[in-house]
């Protein structure tokens, strides 16, 4: 039995159809993105293009400052990966095991400060941070914990920290509709089969929820790993990428060597390189994924 | 029959406006960044109108952004060539700008033109000048570096007269320190606070004229020991708590806060403040503050009257402008540095570029009177250090100076990063 049309369109109404999508992705992102990669090869001094190859990304690999950054990419994606996707899958387990009054509306509102434009969550939290009227250290203040008290986004030791927290703040809602999308897809009476096992909550999470939620896993983790190394609102507001380089991430980098120093040409390859990287970094946890945490046995019931 | 003569008559309309419009009809499209509702801009855009009401045959299309980004914008536009007719310009960026072959060389018409060159103030001119060719028009005069204090304080803490020795000023902000206040309020965090209006007069104490002239030349280097005992100096401020703790996060608006507030004895920016102090200041401060320059530093090289200034930013033409379109876009920049435009902005306040010498004193600030009194009698304008480097060194010049200021980096490390961008720049 030969497939209807109606099911495998031939390949003019693929091109029709699929064609004015392909062709504004094209010249929306892999025009840019070759322009981007052929800029990287060339340096721009005093406004001339010189062709000079791989000499930028020698000089970036070279340099400590685009590793600090990175380091601190790193840190900020460690830190979205535990708090971020960690605490979403844990509500949304509990919204899921109706031990939560009100699911839909909790839903709403851990989900609103994900549509908050960056820039004013990071004007938001930089009054919060506020050293002498800032939410933090008044409460601090007025119980009596003034030693407590920090110089939030001037401390260049915790800076980085600080402007990791409204990023967390704001994206958990993202992550858990994200889970609860994917627990909703759990056949309910594999559950029940467990609880008349006598399976506590744990146990059902442990050795049902979790495999079974295996590429929602995947999902969320490559979206946290690409969304950490594209970040720039948020610190860019609040402190600039300052004291110094403490909170600069590669993306800002890339930002003040081709704006700041006039370097566009290197800029670009800085840009080039955190492509590659979320390429690896993707690619490494796919696999991690596949074969070490969850073995491709596991996830077939 | 009525047919044809509705398409008669129609053509006929068509014609008559064709034929009426006997002059050319002049679109210029100008680049800025003054869009606020801050006197200066008013004016700006004002003359800009008054330039098309007196022009009908010409409009100029003008796109605007803020400051910060517009510095952003022309980074981009001249790299790939693509600048509007007429735009604003940092002095930093002549030299580079002109070496991509962007910019119209006005010196003919200034040359034609005496009186329009006569009217500018020579401070005002160094920057747009190279030779014989003149490359821009100054939209202001500035001045980057004031301080002000307010007097009360000063009083209260028992300093009598603002320091004239460099220990007595540290002596002076140890006693503000010990009574409470903070000494100098300072927000940094856009790195050109400390780049420019702190440590550029500082530089200058520290090394003197010859040694800049030197170092643009490639005699000087930033290791020198003039510049690093600069670096020094701005250190000793730090380190004996001259400052408030959250200086890099705050911006230079909210630095002026502190000192409106009362909490902090003074603060430091350029006379673009005045107008700030004037309107929103309460009463008491505004009565009470007062302007000052950095005193000498102990084994300084430069005098203890210079300050940084100069006209910063300017108009130019782009290059690829010619014939009836070239001649209108000169007509434009004549109109924004006529003699009549320099007085409105002396008259509302701010400085211009051009030599005014009658102008209304009753309306301004005090502190402006106070500003042009010194400048005519005691203060030397030298030129902003930042607008005469490469590009690249006020970036590392805001980033260095901020790791200074949290112990990340010494002074000699400073001077050497700063040596090593300097080196890169020239050479590359």
């Amino acid at each position: 039995m030969h497939s209807s049309a109606f099911f495998k369109p031939n390949f003019g109404k693929l091109v029709l159809y699929l064609g004015p999508c392909i062709l504004i992705y094209g010249f929306m992102v892999l025009v840019p993105l070759a322009g981007g990669i052929w800029h990287s090869l060339h340096t721009d001094f005093n406004f001339q293009l010189r062709f000079v190859g791989l000499k930028n990304y020698v000089e970036i690999i070279g340099d400590s400052n685009f590793w600090f950054s990175l380091r601190n990419n790193l840190i900020i994606i460690g830190l979205s990966i535990i708090f971020q996707i960690g605490t979403a899958f844990v509500i949304a387990v509990l919204m899921n095991s109706r031990l939560v009054i009100a699911p839909k509306f909790l839903r709403s509102v851990i989900f609103f400060p994900v549509i908050l434009a960056p820039v004013v969550v990071g004007f938001l939290w930089v009054l919060i941070y506020d050293v002498r009227n800032g939410l933090f250290n008044s409460f601090l203040r007025s119980v009596g914990l003034e030693s407590w008290t920090q110089l939030w986004l001037d401390d260049p030791n915790i800076v980085i920290y600080s402007v990791t927290l409204p990023l967390i703040w704001q994206f958990i809602g993202l992550y858990l509709v994200i889970f609860l999308a994917g627990l909703s897809s759990i056949p309910v009476e594999l559950l029940e089969a467990a609880e008349i096992d006598g399976a506590s909550v744990f146990q059902k999470t442990r050795y049902i929820t979790l495999p079974l939620l295996a590429n929602t896993w995947k999902v969320a983790l490559i979206l946290a790993i690409s969304g950490g190394l594209k970040i720039f609102e948020h610190p860019f507001v609040m402190t600039g990428g300052g004291p110094g380089l403490s909170s600069t991430v590669v993306a800002q980098y890339a930002y003040d060597q081709a704006f700041g120093r006039l370097r566009l040409t290197f800029g670009s390859a800085i840009a080039v390189i955190i492509i590659l990287l979320s390429f690896v970094l993707i690619m490494l946890t796919v696999f991690l994924m596949d074969n070490v945490i969850f073995r491709k046995g596991d996830r077939d019931v | 029959m009525s047919r044809k003569l509705f398409c008669y008559l129609f053509l006929l309309c068509l014609i008559i406006p064709l034929a009426a419009q006997a002059q050319e009809q002049i679109e210029l499209t100008m680049q800025h960044f003054q869009s606020d509702d801050s006197v200066g801009a008013v004016l700006f855009r004002n003359a800009i109108a008054d330039f098309e009401a007196a022009h009908p045959n010409v409009s100029v299309r003008q796109e605007t952004t803020t400051h910060d980004e517009y510095i952003t914008l022309f980074n981009v536009e001249a790299a790939s060539g693509e600048l509007p007719d007429v735009f604003m310009i940092l002095a930093a960026n002549i030299d580079s700008t002109q070496a991509a072959g962007l910019l119209a060389d006005l010196g003919p018409d200034f040359a034609a033109d005496v009186d329009w060159l006569n009217a500018q103030n020579p401070g005002a001119m160094l920057e747009w000048t190279r030779g014989d060719s003149i490359y821009a028009i100054p939209t202001q005069m500035i001045v980057t570096h004031l301080i002000y204090y307010n007097q009360a304080i000063f009083d209260e803490v028992g300093i009598e007269e603002f320091p004239t020795t460099w220990e007595d000023f540290k002596s002076a902000i140890t006693t503000l320190n010990d009574a409470g206040y903070i000494p100098i309020a300072l927000g940094n965090k856009e790195r050109w606070v400390v780049a420019d209006p702190l440590f550029g007069t500082m530089i200058f104490r520290a090394t003197g004229l010859d040694w800049f002239n030197n170092l643009l030349t490639g005699d000087a280097k930033f290791t020198d020991p003039e510049f690093v005992y600069a670096v020094e100096a701005f250190k000793e401020l730090v380190d004996i708590g001259a400052f408030n703790v959250d200086a890099n996060s705050l911006t230079n608006a909210q630095q002026r806060t502190l000192y409106y507030n009362g909490e902090a004895a003074m603060f430091i920016e350029g006379n673009w403040a005045i107008g700030s102090v004037a309107q929103e200041a309460p009463e008491d401060i505004r009565d009470n503050t007062h302007l000052a320059i950095w005193p000498p530093l102990t084994a300084g090289k430069g005098s203890a009257n210079q300050v940084t200034g100069g006209a910063g930013w300017g108009i130019a033409i782009n290059s690829k402008v010619s014939g009836a379109k070239r001649e209108a876009a000169v007509e434009l920049l004549k109109t924004l540095s006529a003699i009549d435009y320099g007085r409105q902005r002396i008259e509302a306040g701010l400085m211009a570029g051009q030599v005014v010498t009658d102008f209304d004193e009753t309306l301004l600030p005090a502190l402006t009177t106070e500003l042009n009194r010194k400048l005519a009698t005691e203060w030397e304008v030298v030129p902003i250090f930042t607008n005469w480097t490469p590009r690249g060194i006020l970036d590392t010049l805001g980033q260095t100076m901020q790791e200074l200021m949290i112990g990340q980096k010494t002074p000699e490390q400073v001077a050497q990063e700063l040596q090593a961008e300097m080196d890169r720049s020239i050479i590359e």
